[in-house]
């Protein structure tokens, strides 16, 4: 038994799981599914793992895994919407307004993050997706892509459609 | 405004947004996960010895990844008798193996409980969601099917051992069908598509395979061969007696939904249909270079790739509904695709397996020990390139990106 692969794969977990939180808190807006979400990607990557694979990027390698199971929930979501009532915006995502900040310490913060969040709902998904991974994540270009599966050019693309979007909302 | 989003975003950088009391219990749920499910020495060892990597630019692969091979090697049970095999099964045991150990049982074999009592059943507690659940009983389905391939070219058939494997076998397919319903009952009509391909591609690319053992395998042992490949032929065509009625219903639930929501779901779907396409194509390329891509899967990635772009058209044009229905003709194709690659993968560990099994036959029927018996199959020169071409494959630690 490989005990120490275990612990090392702790330290990845506590390395990365806030970025993973976050990104997926980002994304959907659920408390919730983000902690679903978070929980999944790091036991899929272990059973990665213990198939005989190694990873060396783990950072590319965890936003992926979360990406695409953003990508599966929201499909999903779509189709559970037909039975229920939840407050939609025009880009059909959920918002639970009240849980989703009680962990910012002030009134200020949770300002700050429903202004974030309203603004991002403006966005296509793909835009508000690199927006998120390049601002709040803070990766650069390169990591963008692999963890996306896009050439550079492609996110550089996204990010100034984004930018072109936000300034035509304003107007 | 986008400079505010800019610097609104940017201020969440270094901020944790989760809380303590759900981190630790992850965590200490992490912590049980990896020690009920240890990654295996012999696993580490091998990687070590030889300094094979992968380089995943594509995280959602790894849940098509072929198990490892070194996993069907830990426990070689070949033709050592009952004591031996109990024998080994003890040692495993004491190390702290059982688990891993168990991966490589087949019916009637000592471990084969524990496979599938004990590392199976784990599995599937945590696998969560609809979905997840359904994806993981077809992986449960290529297992089966490994096994009773397996089982199927023993000299002496064991015929306990086959019937249990065909019945599991069966059962597990069960299982899948059992799933793809369940989805259509939720009126989750496109993820029962999409599982329905990658069952019926699975199941479609180990019949394939395993007609292409009937020259290599003695005849004594093609009578079991033959029944494996019944029942796997019959398997998929059940399965796919299914999509065309699960198709007219995703397209009528499609119609039915009003404009607002096909316009989310088309942009959703185009962009789900780019990533697995992409995806189809980075692991069909690397499955090229290493000859293991038969024309009909490249031509099924042109069809994928083709219907992506028609997707992609239909979204500029706003016709959402094509852009929809365009976007699950790509995804599901790009599934099918990795379906196959991936069973072929798989398969090829299987058939040196049975290449291996088969040799062992005719040196037993001759009555020579292996290092006298000069063996002399005659292969067609078409099922032998083919044949290579599995055994190449095999050879390789599969990339995914």
């Amino acid at each position: 038994m490989n005990e120490g692969q275990g612990k090392k794969f702790v330290a990845v977990y506590r390395q990365y799981f806030p970025k993973i939180y976050k990104y997926c808190l980002f994304r959907l807006n659920s408390k919730e599914d983000a902690e679903d979400l978070t929980e999944q990607t790091f036991l899929r990557t272990w059973d990665y793992l213990i198939q005989g694979n190694e990873i060396e990027n783990f950072r590319a390698f965890l936003f992926r895994v979360a990406h695409n199971q953003v990508i599966d929930l929201y499909s999903k979501r779509e189709i559970d919407r037909k039975h229920s009532e939840p407050l939609i915006n025009q880009e059909g995502r959920e918002r639970d307004l009240p849980d989703e900040t009680d962990l910012l310490a002030d009134n200020q913060e949770k300002e700050l993050y429903q202004e974030a969040q309203e603004e991002l709902d403006q966005l296509k998904p793909e835009y508000r997706e690199v927006m998120i991974l390049y601002y709040v994540e803070d990766l650069d270009l390169s990591e963008i892509a692999e963890i996306l599966g896009l050439t550079e050019g492609n996110v550089r693309v996204r990010l100034h459609r984004a930018r072109n979007k936000l300034k035509e909302a304003m107007r | 405004m986008a400079k505010d989003l800019e610097k609104k975003l940017k201020q969440f950088r270094n901020k944790p947004l989760h809380s303590k009391e759900w981190s630790d219990s992850l965590e200490r749920k992490i912590i049980l996960y990896t020690k009920d499910n240890p990654i295996p020495d012999s696993v580490t060892k091998e990687l070590k010895s030889s300094r094979q990597r992968q380089r995943v630019t594509d995280g959602s692969s790894f849940l098509e990844q072929p198990t490892f091979r070194g996993m069907f090697y830990q426990l070689r049970l070949s033709s050592l008798g009952m004591k031996m095999t109990l024998a080994l099964g003890l040692i495993l045991a004491l190390v702290g193996g059982v688990g891993a150990a168990a991966e490589a049982a087949v019916p009637s074999e000592p471990l084969y409980s524990w496979k599938v009592n004990v590392n199976e059943r784990a599995r599937s507690a945590i696998t969560v969601g609809a979905q997840n659940q359904a994806e993981y009983e077809v992986k449960l389905m290529q297992k089966r099917l490994g096994e009773l391939a397996k089982v199927s070219v023993q000299a002496e058939v064991d015929a306990q051992a086959q019937t249990e494997a065909t019945v599991r076998f069966g059962a597990q397919q069960d299982k899948v069908q059992a799933r793809i319903e369940s989805l259509e009952n939720e009126s989750n009509t496109r993820v029962a598509l999409e599982i329905n391909s990658r069952a019926a591609a699975t199941l479609e690319a180990n019949a394939e395979l395993l007609s292409g053992l009937r020259l290599r395998i003695p005849p004594v042992a093609n009578r079991g061969l033959e029944t494996a490949i019944d029942s796997i032929v019959s398997a998929r065509d059940r399965i796919e007696a299914r999509a065309s009625g699960l198709e007219a219903r995703f397209r009528s639930e499609v119609q039915a939904r009003g404009e607002a929501m096909l316009v989310v779901e088309a942009r959703e779907r185009v962009q789900a249909g780019e990533s697995r396409v992409n995806m189809a194509t980075r692991i069909a390329d690397e499955a090229a270079t290493q000859n293991a891509l038969t024309i009909e899967i490249r031509g099924q990635l042109r069809d994928a790739q083709n219907a992506l772009i028609r997707a992609q058209e239909a979204l500029e044009r706003e016709n959402h509904f094509q852009a929809i229905t365009e976007a699950q003709v790509a995804v599901e194709a790009a599934l099918e695709i990795e379906s196959k690659i991936k069973a072929r993968l798989q398969a090829a560990d299987q058939v040196k397996d049975l290449l291996r099994i088969g040799d062992q036959l005719d040196i037993e029927a001759e009555g020579e020990t292996e290092a006298e018996l000069d063996l002399d199959l005659e292969i067609d020169s078409e099922v032998e390139s083919e044949i290579e071409n599995e055994l190449n494959l095999g050879n390789q630690l599969f990339i995914g990106s």
